[in-house]
């Protein structure tokens, strides 16, 4: 199906611009989930960290750019190192409360010490192991900055209440990007305070009239009671009023607020000199988020690969790059490889902590 | 990631496809041939002959890219991934095993049920028997430590001290320790709370304590169906039942999450609950059997539970209003129906009669 729109698609297109691809298929991700969920089952997790690898892998390769695949270097070693990382941290700051709030608050502070370390390596670990054309990305953010963003920023969302969220989410986006390098060429990041607010209000004014519905709900069941009607009539009413506004949060207002920050953000990166173009639609999103979720609780579960691969595939095929002299001329940081003699330390220290 | 060491280096094969150099995005159309412990790389800018150790042929997944990676991290990425497989078998190569397996629907169909039959047997047997042996071994002073913690947590907010009269607490408290239990006498404290939110309640916490609510003794039309709830929760108490419920919630907590979290975070809560239920309800008609062993051994009528069940959910419907839809709960309520919980009960005896 796909393959009969490209010729048209291509007929409209300027010439130096060039669509992402993905030729990724729920029937293929459906196997190579099989096989990492049973490994992972009979090794009691420890595959997991493999299969994660796999995973990527696959859908890295499956993402193309001018007919050439992305793709991932990461160690599986590294992510098992992470995993174990986090897991011990949520033990300890699960743990600690119930043996002593001293404990509790040393940990506490241990953890937001070394937060933005952990962020930062983890972010530079996964462009490190990013590559397109057998170049690949690197991320040069310092930990400092990421601390700056997570709390100097975070304090000030927090003691607005969260009224400067969308300074605090433009701050990190643009630590993000501006900190990513693709071989020797950086990325920028544009997007203007106002734009980040306008999304974040609009969103803000869906989440209100949905907090609004149910408070008149409310109200109406709570004069209900008073005239007398039994608790089990009240439940009657409660559960699909929930159900409709909770199905409200996740069909419209999530594919709302995903379609437009995205674009947002992409419509406001460069690489170098080449331009981002991200045309995604609340409709086009809506669509695929609510087939997917009924499909997904009707299989119990099973779809869910099926269901991976449409939002990926969406959120790819809305996404192009403008470069006006072609995708040919990057060039490759061979200083990031001269450098190898650091590797070996630093790669000690290696380690993804997304899940 | 493979070496291609193992190839026949003379096969007369070639493959069409992209090189990158590593240095620049530059894509080349190229050809590779093998020849002798070489691959010789043909492409619009020159030509390359590469030792056979120094390359590795990557995994491959479905329909994405295959590259054949060289050591100086430049890699050719075939124009067609079928093309790189076919010329791989014909020189010897042999693909590793996840591929093998993921190429083929039907043996992905046979690792699909044999996945479901594993995690079928692991809910239903296999985590139930890990988790008793684990609970046996778990020491005494961790099961004081966390039922301290949670009563801690409770008092003050869901339970409260007992309004019962010192006299009657201790009164029964004396009937209690007269109690005869099957294998021997047991490390149980009985304590008295009292409790709005609870109403007519009793349990059994993991280091032995069992909490009575006021109301429930209140309500009790006899000291024998006192009596016989005690044995319930002794019941719980002797199979470390709380603790096991504990691990066992957990895992299906986790392994939920991982499957389904990703999805709706209250798709996940939701069906971790429905799984969940089935142990408890489990565990409730291993404390009634308990219960039925340790009321006969008593010269108590097992039946005395089933009253005493049918005194406390008839207070909780006095409490409640009546609830008319009881049939869709009951695959998700903690405890199984009172009426199907007689009739074991019923069951239970006739099983003894029969067996004198």
């Amino acid at each position: 199906m796909n393959q009969d729109q490209t010729p048209q698609a291509s007929f409209v297109q300027k010439p130096d611009t060039y669509r992402f691809e993905f030729t990724g298929s729920g029937k293929e991700y459906f196997s190579i989930w099989i096989v990492n969920l049973l490994l992972s089952i009979l090794t009691l997790g420890i595959y997991s960290a493999w299969a994660k690898v796999r995973t990527n892998r696959y859908l890295y390769r499956c993402v193309k750019l001018d007919d050439s695949g992305f793709d991932y270097h990461g160690s599986p070693i590294a992510i098992l190192k992470g995993r174990i990382i986090t897991v011990c941290l949520i033990a300890a700051l699960n743990i600690a409360p119930q043996v002593h709030l001293a404990l509790y608050l040393v940990v506490l502070v241990l953890f937001l010490v070394i937060m933005p370390w952990l962020v930062t390596r983890s972010l530079a670990f996964r462009m490190r192991n990013s590559s397109w054309r057998a170049i690949r990305f690197q991320f040069k953010g310092r930990v400092a900055e990421a601390a700056k963003c997570l709390y100097a920023y975070g304090l000030l969302s927090m003691i607005t209440l969260f009224l400067a969220y969308p300074v605090q989410y433009r701050e990190i986006k643009k630590f993000t990007f501006e900190k990513t390098y693709f071989g020797k060429t950086g990325f920028t990041f544009r997007a203007s305070i106002g734009a980040v607010y306008k999304v974040f209000l609009l969103t803000g004014l869906f989440v209100l009239a949905i907090g609004v519905c149910y408070g008149i709900g409310m109200a109406g069941l709570m004069s209900g009671t008073d005239s007398g009607k039994s608790t089990e009539e009240i439940y009657l009413v409660i559960a699909p009023l929930m159900v409709i506004l909770y199905l409200a949060l996740i069909l419209v207002v999530h594919p709302f607020f995903k379609t437009k920050i995205t674009n947002l953000v992409w419509n406001n990166v460069e690489l170098g000199e080449a331009t981002f173009e991200s045309t995604l639609t609340v409709r086009k999103y809506f669509k695929v988020i609510a087939g997917n979720l009924f499909l997904t609780i009707l299989t119990l579960g099973i779809y869910w690969p099926w269901a991976l691969v449409k939002i990926i595939r969406l959120r790819v095929e809305n996404l192009s790059l403008t470069a006006r002299n072609g995708l040919d001329n990057f060039m490759a940081d061979s200083s990031a490889e001269v450098g190898a003699a650091g590797e070996e330390i630093s790669s000690a220290f290696d380690f993804d902590i997304s899940f | 990631m493979r070496s291609i060491s193992t190839f026949r280096s003379d096969a007369p094969v070639e493959i069409r496809c992209r090189y990158y150099d590593g240095k620049t995005s530059r894509a080349n159309q190229a050809v590779i041939r093998f020849r002798e412990g070489f691959c010789i790389l043909d492409f619009d800018g020159g030509s390359r002959e590469i030792p056979l150790s120094e390359l590795s042929v990557t995994e491959p997944l479905g329909g994405a890219g295959r590259m054949i990676r060289f050591s100086d991290g430049g890699y050719c990425e075939a124009a067609r991934p079928g093309d790189l497989r076919h010329v791989l078998a014909a020189v010897g190569y042999r693909e590793p095993v996840t591929s093998v397996i993921q190429k083929s629907g039907k043996r992905i169909a046979v690792l699909f049920l044999l996945l479901l039959g594993i995690l079928a047997a692991g809910y239903f047997w296999a985590l139930p028997f890990a988790a008793g042996i684990i609970a046996e071994r778990i020491p005494r002073p961790v099961l004081s430590y966390i039922s301290g913690k949670s009563v801690e947590a409770l008092d003050g907010k869901w339970l409260f001290p007992s309004k019962l009269s010192e006299k009657k607490k201790s009164s029964l408290i004396r009937s209690f320790r007269k109690v005869r239990l099957p294998g021997g006498p047991q490390p149980i404290e009985v304590a008295f709370r009292s409790s709005e939110l609870l109403g007519a309640n009793a349990f059994a916490l993991p280091d032995g304590t069992v909490l009575f609510m006021d109301r429930l003794v209140r309500i009790a039309k006899t000291r024998n169906e006192l009596i016989a709830v005690y044995a319930h929760e002794a019941g719980h108490v002797v199979n470390r039942h709380s603790i096991r419920q504990i691990i066992q919630n957990s895992v299906v907590a986790a392994l939920v999450a991982v499957y389904i979290g990703d999805v709706s975070s209250i798709v996940g809560a939701v069906s971790g609950w429905i799984l969940e239920s089935k142990y408890s309800r489990d565990f409730e008609r291993m404390a009634d059997r308990y219960a039925a062993e340790a009321l006969l051994l008593n010269d108590i009528s097992p039946l005395t539970l089933g009253r005493a069940l049918e005194t406390i959910e008839a207070d909780h419907e006095r409490l409640q209003g009546k609830g008319q839809e009881k049939e869709l709960t009951d695959y998700i309520s903690t405890h199984p129906p009172t009426g199907e919980r007689i009739g074991e009960l019923k069951a239970f005896m006739r099983e003894r009669a029969a067996r004198k």
